[in-house]
């Protein structure tokens, strides 16, 4: 299981850039919400969900981290998506949860957590619905090469993220400023 | 001949093999009958009692054969070989005293044929399980040398070894009396040395040829394995063997046919009469066993990846967390129930012993680095004309294997540093009324928690005031007012310090003493010294058991919590008003009887809420990190406790001030503090953090800085 995880996110990494065909991001996501927007994660870097735990902050780190938790022995880093997108932060809920993720950056593969409002559903996205995101986010905190594609199904739209671009960043910035 | 006295005698050979092969010279070729005829003596007196021994004594043999035909360069290699084969032998006989306890020593000498025959049975399958082992590892090296060989052009060492491996595997084999294997692995043996004297060319027909031989000897090997495990008679030699076997001769040419089967197929010369004895201990073998069906086990060890007994390590100890977890979790704790409470009781047992077991597993004996530096101090005593002996001791204190390795470099240049220096001339001794022959000992024990190895020479000792007038001159200190003796004779490990008359060959440019203060210190490590005018100098190591566990103090800090390494800590202290000091109302000082100590708020550095505001109402742990000392302001003292550490999480490379993590025992994470990155602070500006969400303050800086330049 976890081995075919690892190759998924190593060979999504130099994957589609946005205008590439958008065909090949047909499959499975699993969906979440901020605020009330709805976001997809490609279903193979997702590891597992875990309710909201005790997150010990680590000192001088990006405001996005919100710290450390243990997961089951492993230390693991946990961003918070909603200030990772430059969105005002809100209390926890009782929907609040997190969604390990693991994807790989170069020769490194990361597995950290990541904060969201709420996990929705898995679904499957086919090749027709969806558009490839649009050139420019405006000023948006986000990056138009962390958005694959715009998914839309009943009416709603779903922002398909690359994970591995999106928080790359956030773990680099880290390492970067030290 | 009792069980015994033969062990005696073993462990004074061993003693004996031990001084020799210390005192042997890699360029005097003749040194090594010496040690031959040992190694037979030791090998025949541990016949009856340590297979083991006996097997690596006869491995010992042919390497230090097949050494001599190699020059002085193998020679030396051989010799380093011989003296950790030698301290494993030690200790093999150290960890047994009486393998088969006293009652083997009756069975040999009561009539009891049968008895005396299952004990060599069971001695003999350990002797097979050992070859086996070693030999499966001699050809997977092989295979890989094949595999390089192929790809580039054949180089000498690349013969060398293939050649070391076959020779290894036949002089075994032959003490085993595996004819077939002999028979196989002597003509491979004669053709690689063909190839070594460049009558023959490693390539084309005759690469294929050592592949089919290793190929071949791998399946002989596993037939023996099997004979052995099932009790039976080993299969004679299938015709494709006999066949390669003449491919193999007639490829080597005419006098390599001669030489099949010699009379004694073990390499050095009187090894076979030595050993004459044990055959009909192997003879008596398997197929003596009453029941054919009965599966005999070898004993069998294997290679690990490192990684994987990390993790295994690190696994238990999450399970400890979490047993802890349960046990004092209140719904459980609260039960009433017996059955509970043992069951408890029993995991918890089980918890400890396996948390035992894993720390052990990771463990060996300092005794292989320790018996390096023998050789280093006799090298050395001999270049530079000081008689000097090394006594060491407590070469079976076992500490965490890359510990162990990573010691080797500091002993070392501390070795080098006190033969230079330490010690002196033999007439400057006499002069002193000391023994011409000086000494250096090297010991290792357990202290409380840490490992500490100990260097002691009887040498001159620090000169206070020769070390002084150097740091002056080099400029690492102004003058001595004030510095306490420790302080001076600190100076030595600063950068670019030495005192040597002149750059000698052995103690180099004064690069040593600041790196082993840096190696000891990236192991978590601390080093004193202790010294007296004119009867000698003493370097005392402090190190952790394991680089995967420490000691750590909890500290609470307003609502987070903070792992303090124990082995940083000097104290801690509630201080009074008196001691606090201010400078332009912001840097904050604490007086510690005379000393002046910058004080860190760990609050303000980490922007932690809730902390204690008033220094008095808080604690003050002294600690040490990069040879300075510095004051953290905390709460309060938690608790003291052994953590597994474990990084950050990739995401979270490079975090100041942090260096690593562990799980609590309520499952949360802690945050291990960075000792030497605080207390460097004291000197130098914060990193620049643009995007960091704590701003500085300057109070928390011991020195006054306007928030512009510590942003900056």
């Amino acid at each position: 299981m976890s081995g075919s995880i690892d190759t998924a996110a190593q060979a999504a990494v130099p994957a589609p850039a946005p205008a590439q065909d958008v065909a090949a991001l047909a499959g499975k996501y699993m969906t979440f919400k901020l605020a009330d927007e709805e976001y997809g994660l490609q279903i193979l870097k997702v590891r597992e969900i875990i309710g909201l735990m005790d997150i010990t902050r680590v000192p001088r780190t990006p405001e996005h981290v919100r710290g450390v938790i243990n997961l089951r022995g492993k230390v693991i880093p946990v961003v918070d998506l909603r200030q990772k997108f430059g969105m005002p932060p809100c209390e926890a809920t009782d929907q609040t949860v997190i969604i390990v993720v693991q994807y790989a950056i170069g020769e490194r593969t990361l597995t950290m957590g990541i904060l969201v409002d709420q996990v929705l559903e898995v679904r499957q996205i086919q090749a027709g619905a969806i558009e490839p995101p649009p050139p420019s986010l405006g000023d948006a905190a986000i990056d138009s090469a962390c958005i694959l594609g715009v998914g839309k199904t009943d009416k709603r739209v779903v922002f398909l993220l690359d994970i591995g671009r999106a928080l790359g960043a956030s773990a680099d910035c880290a390492a970067a400023a030290a | 001949m009792s069980g015994s006295e033969t062990r005696a005698g073993a462990a004074d050979l061993l003693e004996e093999l031990a001084a020799a092969v210390m005192a042997a010279d890699p360029s005097d070729a003749t040194a090594v009958g010496g040690l031959v005829a040992l190694l037979e003596r030791l090998a025949a007196a541990a016949a009856g009692t340590h297979p083991d021994v006996r097997v690596e004594a006869v491995g010992q043999v042919g390497r230090l054969c097949a050494a001599v035909e190699d020059g002085p360069g193998a020679l030396s290699r051989a010799l380093d070989d011989a003296c950790e084969a030698t301290a494993r032998m030690q200790e093999a006989i150290a960890r047994e005293p009486a393998p088969a306890g006293g009652g083997a020593a009756a069975t040999r000498v009561e009539p009891g044929r049968a008895a005396s025959r299952v004990e060599r049975d069971g001695e003999t399958i350990g002797l097979f399980g050992e070859f086996l082992g070693e030999s499966a590892e001699g050809l997977a090296q092989v295979d890989r040398i094949l595999m390089n060989v192929e790809s580039d052009e054949p180089i000498r060492e690349a013969v060398d070894s293939l050649f070391r491996v076959f020779h290894t595997v036949k002089g075994t084999a032959g003490f085993l009396e595996l004819e077939d294997v002999v028979a196989l692995a002597h003509v491979a043996e004669s053709m690689l040395n063909a190839c070594r004297e460049g009558s023959l060319a490693l390539r084309g027909e005759i690469l294929d040829l050592v592949f089919d031989a290793t190929a071949a000897l791998r399946n002989q090997l596993e037939a023996v394995r099997v004979a052995v495990e099932r009790s039976v008679a080993f299969p004679r030699a299938t015709a494709e063997v006999e066949a390669l076997v003449r491919r193999i001769e007639a490829a080597t040419g005419g006098d390599a046919a001669e030489e099949r089967r010699p009379a004694s197929a073990v390499g050095g010369a009187g090894v076979g009469e030595a050993l004459a004895a044990a055959p009909q201990a192997l003879r008596a073998r398997p197929r003596a066993t009453a029941e054919p069906d009965a599966a005999v086990k070898l004993k069998d060890t294997i290679k690990v990846d490192v990684e994987r007994v990390d993790s295994l390590v690190e696994m238990i100890g999450e399970l400890v967390v979490v047993e802890s977890m349960v046990e004092n979790a209140p719904e459980i704790a609260g039960a009433s129930s017996v059955r509970v409470r043992n069951c408890l009781a029993q995991l918890a047992k089980v918890t400890r012993d396996l948390q035992d077991v894993g720390m052990r597993m990771r463990m060996v004996p300092v005794a292989g680095t320790f018996q390096k530096m023998a050789r280093l101090v006799r090298d050395l005593a001999r270049k530079s004309g000081k008689q000097v002996r090394l006594v060491t001791s407590g070469e079976a204190t076992e500490m965490d294997r890359s510990m162990v390795e990573q010691i080797a470099d500091p002993l070392v240049h501390m070795i080098r540093n006190s033969m230079d220096h330490g010690l002196e001339a033999p007439a400057e001794r006499a002069a002193a009324g000391k023994p011409p022959a000086a000494a250096i000992r090297l010991s290792a024990y357990h202290e409380g928690g840490s490992v500490v190895i100990e260097l002691a020479d009887d040498g001159r000792g620090l000169d206070r005031d020769r070390i002084l007038q150097k740091a002056v001159e080099k400029g690492l200190v102004a003058a001595a007012d004030g510095m306490t003796d420790a302080e001076i004779h600190a100076l030595i490990f600063a950068p670019g310090f030495s005192t040597a008359r002149a750059v000698t060959e052995l103690s180099g440019r004064g690069v040593g003493m600041d790196v082993v203060r840096r190696n000891i210190e990236a192991m978590r490590g601390r080093i004193s010294i202790s010294t007296a005018r004119g009867r000698g100098t003493t370097f005392k190591l402090v190190l952790p058991l394991t680089l995967a566990i420490i000691d750590g103090m909890l500290v609470a800090c307003g609502e987070e919590r903070y792992i303090v390494p124990t082995l940083s800590i000097v104290e801690s202290i509630k201080p009074d008003p008196a001691m606090l000091v201010t400078l332009a109302r912001s840097a904050e000082m604490i007086n510690l009887r005379g000393e002046i100590l910058p004080l860190l708020r760990m609050d303000r550095l980490f922007a932690t809420r809730g902390a204690k505001a008033r220094a008095t109402e808080a604690l003050v742990v002294v600690v040490e990190g990069a040879g300075r000392r510095v004051g953290i302001l905390v709460d309060e003292v938690v608790s003291q406790q052994q953590v597994v550490i474990k990084t950050l999480g990739a995401g979270l490379r490079g975090t100041p001030f942090v260096s690593g993590a562990a799980i609590l025992a309520d499952g949360r994470v802690g945050l291990i503090l960075n000792v030497d990155e605080l207390a460097g602070l004291v000197d130098r500006k914060l990193p620049a953090r643009a995007q960091g969400n704590v701003p500085v303050t300057p109070a928390a800086l011991p020195a006054p800085r306007s928030p512009a330049e510590v942003q900056a």
